[in-house]
């Protein structure tokens, strides 16, 4: 079995397009959500979302026509060529994939034109194909449609193809848009906050949709090692369980969480008391917050007092499918400057959800083991495990 | 992809196809070399509609005799109709109360699952000054809705994955299953395909410019190591590969199962009736196993998208079962392409190739006879 390592990030974002931008923003707590005069209108509960805005797929993408691609596209190429570059991939000449995970993929697209001339609405399969394209990948491409766990579940699929020793380079990945059907169907749960996002916090009133992709590279470690690539860290195991329980609701007990986690550290060979850093999936819901607490605590046991944890949705809203590979990009950029970025929006903590998120300021600390959460929608959960660059100290 | 030493095998079909529901309707209908092709009106969701067409429609399905009466009004028909055959295929390999919930898979392959939901959703939301939508239809929009349906009414609280790549979509779903059950990260995985014929699945078909007749359907299998010890094996998946192209996907699922390319008996293809589409594949095909039998099941089904491959798997299982590589119906010959097979092949098949391909991807499974000579 090989060994996977992570030799380059690229990210698009409400808070920044590139890698120093976003963590920037990050760790000054910067929310990126606000109000979008499309949704504000009687009856629709929140007007608020975090939009990637001064963007321009033209900055970025050097090989495909811009103009022929939906906005998820766009996101997912430009942060596939931001990462491929950040890896010092030369394109083509490696045994090299792409595995993007979605929620919508190219459907928004249906609303501009409903059909009629939206590019390519129908095709979800174009969010891995694209990338591949544009950076002469020999592929396979795949496109992991797996709700709002998707970004997780592409990080593992190709943790397992190189892993297995069937490719040596894999961009794993999450792009997803913002969308008026999105926001409509999460208006209809009533699941939407007012005003920002809150994860874990007393008084968090909902999620806030958010857009944005996320690119890792992923890399055996012997072909990083052979061509002196630099490496944030290593992927050291996944879990993916489910609750099988509700479309919507999130198991009472957590159950395909606690499994998740808990096969994610047995596949790494952590044990619960080495994880430092929680990226929780914390979407600022009633539901999603308290389950997740109580599922954190059942898996660290009495080391969870002694973990950081922070929630990104607080600064970008739930990006849907790109949420967990942008917050597995800030789980290699919390290892790599031994940070660990703050919750933003706290008001008090809520008893129900007794975890130690961090608020305030970025918290330094040793983070060598980040354990990256994500639930999704009927039950689709996924967890990835990272760690230190190997041979640090 | 197929290296460890762990066998994997099918032990149930679930099928909801345009020839028939049932493992055995199925095998039947291609047999007699019947098509599966009418003409008949598309009825989408929320008042929706699309004219008649020709197609590979599903007839006469209904989730409630399916599914039972209860939690089935918002269900797509997708869902329904994949929720349908994973249970069909759990019962046939008598999965409850036999493997624990926690360690049995959903893994789906689909190309267009909750388009038309999405599409209706949109429609109906815009129309109203405050976007209202019913709350019970949002989950059906999502491409994961019919593998989480199932899920949860297996119960199934194992791994769940959903993929879409085209029409190697359900193939890959099963080479997927077929890992993870050789690794003991599940004992048991429902794996298979899904597309529901619509209007915005026929606005797809026609953007997209195919050329292929469309249909639709359903299909799972249940993929395990630990087969019942009563028997009740459909077959052995004794190699699997997920690739960038057919040639590569080929000369990987030869090695995945140790054969070489004339020990194949027959091979069941993704070959569908658009040229351009079907060009690479049919060329991999001519040039790795020429003289080997070929099937193209879409003759019988039209182009079923996600459900495509599973069907392909469900007549490979049936030629393994039955001795004979069905004619294919209505789908000539591609130049530089296999020959269709036209009459059927009766001969005795020990190792089926069922291959599916797209742009960007493919996926491989050989399927083996298995309870007689090896």
């Amino acid at each position: 079995m090989q060994r996977v390592v992570v030799t380059g990030l690229g990210v698009v974002t409400s808070i920044g397009t590139g890698l120093e931008e976003f963590w920037a923003a990050t760790l000054a707590g910067r929310v990126g959500t606000g109000p979008v005069e499309d949704f504000s209108r009687d009856g629709v509960m929140s007007d608020r979302a975090g939009l990637v805005r001064d963007f321009d797929a033209r900055d970025h993408i050097r090989v495909l026509d811009c103009d022929g691609l939906s906005r998820s596209v766009q996101f997912a190429v430009a942060a596939a060529r931001m990462a491929s570059d950040d890896a010092g991939l030369n394109g083509g000449r490696e045994a090299a994939g792409t595995c993007f995970g979605t929620v919508v993929g190219n459907r928004p697209a249906y609303e501009q034109s409903r059909g009629g001339a939206a590019p390519n609405w129908y095709d979800g399969s174009l969010l891995a194909r694209a990338p591949a394209r544009e950076l002469g990948l020999r592929g396979p491409a795949v496109t992991l449609p797996t709700a709002c766990a998707a970004g997780n579940s592409a990080i593992s699929h190709s943790f397992d193809l190189i892993a297995s020793g069937r490719r040596d380079v894999m961009l794993a990945a999450g792009a997803d848009e913002v969308s008026r059907a999105m926001h409509m169907m999460f208006n209809s749960f009533r699941a939407l906050a007012p005003d920002v996002v809150r994860p874990f916090s007393l008084n968090r009133k909902g999620l806030i949709l958010g857009e944005g992709a996320g690119v890792l590279v992923l890399e055996s470690l012997e072909h990083a090692r052979a061509r002196g690539a630099r490496v944030y860290g290593e992927v050291l195991g996944h879990g993916n369980y489910s609750d099988g329980y509700h479309m919507t609701a999130p198991h009472p007990r957590g159950a395909g969480a606690v499994k998740s986690m808990e096969a994610a550290l047995r596949m790494a060979g952590v044990d619960a008391h080495s994880v430092d850093f929680v990226s929780a999936h914390g979407t600022g819901t009633p539901s999603n917050d308290v389950v997740e607490a109580a599922a954190i605590r059942q898996v660290l046991g009495d080391h969870t007092d002694g973990v950081a944890v922070s929630s990104t949705k607080s600064v970008l809203g739930h990006p849907q499918g790109a949420a967990s590979a942008i917050e597995a990009v800030t789980c290699l950029l919390a290892i790599r400057d031994q940070v660990v970025p703050p919750t933003a929006n706290f008001e008090a903590p809520d008893p129900e959800c007794a975890i130690p998120v961090v608020v305030g300021a970025p918290q330094e600390r040793k983070v060598r083991i980040a354990l990256n959460n994500a639930f999704g929608f009927g039950g689709n959960i996924s967890c990835v495990v990272f760690g230190a660059p190997p041979g640090d100290g | 992809m197929g290296d460890s030493p762990a066998r994997v095998f099918v032990t149930g079909a679930g099928i909801v196809a345009p020839l028939g529901t049932g493992g055995d309707a199925f095998g039947v209908a291609l047999r007699e070399a019947r098509l599966g092709l009418t003409v008949r009106a598309v009825a989408g969701v929320g008042g929706r509609a699309a004219p008649e067409c020709l197609a590979g429609h599903v007839v006469g399905f209904s989730p409630a005799e399916a599914l039972g009466r209860s939690g089935i009004r918002n269900l797509s028909r997708e869902s329904a109709m994949f929720a349908a055959a994973g249970r069909a295929a759990a019962n046939d390999a008598s999965l409850d109360g036999r493997v624990e919930p926690e360690q049995v898979g959903v893994f789906a392959g689909t190309m267009f699952a909750g388009l038309e939901e999405y599409a209706a959703l949109y429609d109906a939301g815009i129309e109203d000054p405050s976007w209202r939508v019913g709350p019970g239809r949002g989950p059906q929009t999502g491409f994961n809705a019919p593998a989480s349906e199932l899920s949860i009414r297996l119960p199934a609280r194992g791994p769940n994955l959903t993929v879409t790549t085209g029409r190697a979509s359900a193939l890959d779903a099963v080479a997927q299953a077929a890992t993870y059950v050789a690794q003991a990260r599940a004992d048991a995985i429902l794996a298979g395909g899904v597309d529901a014929l619509s209007p915005a699945v026929l606005d797809a078909v026609r953007c997209s410019g195919d050329a292929s007749v469309p249909g639709e359907g359903a299909a799972a299998f249940v993929v395990e190591r630990r087969p019942p010890p009563e028997g009740g094996i459909l077959c052995e998946i004794a190699g699997w590969a997920a690739a960038a192209t057919p040639q590569e996907a080929i000369a990987d699922v030869l090695g995945s199962a140790a054969l070489r390319p004339e020990e194949v008996d027959a091979v069941f293809c993704s070959i569908a009736g658009d040229a351009a589409a079907d060009a690479e594949e049919a060329a991999a095909l001519a040039r790795s196993l020429p003289g080997t039998p070929v099937h193209a099941v879409k003759g019988a089904t039209g182009e079923c998208f996600g459900a495509g491959g599973a069907f392909q798997v469900a007549a490979a299982i049936a030629s393994l079962r039955h001795d004979v590589v069905p004619a294919t119906v209505r789908l000539e010959a591609l130049a530089g392409g296999p020959e269709l097979t036209k009459e059927p092949v009766r001969t005795r098949v020990q190792h089926t190739l069922v291959i599916a391909s797209s742009e960007g991807s493919a996926a491989a499974v050989v399927l083996a006879k298995t309870g007689g000579a090896a």
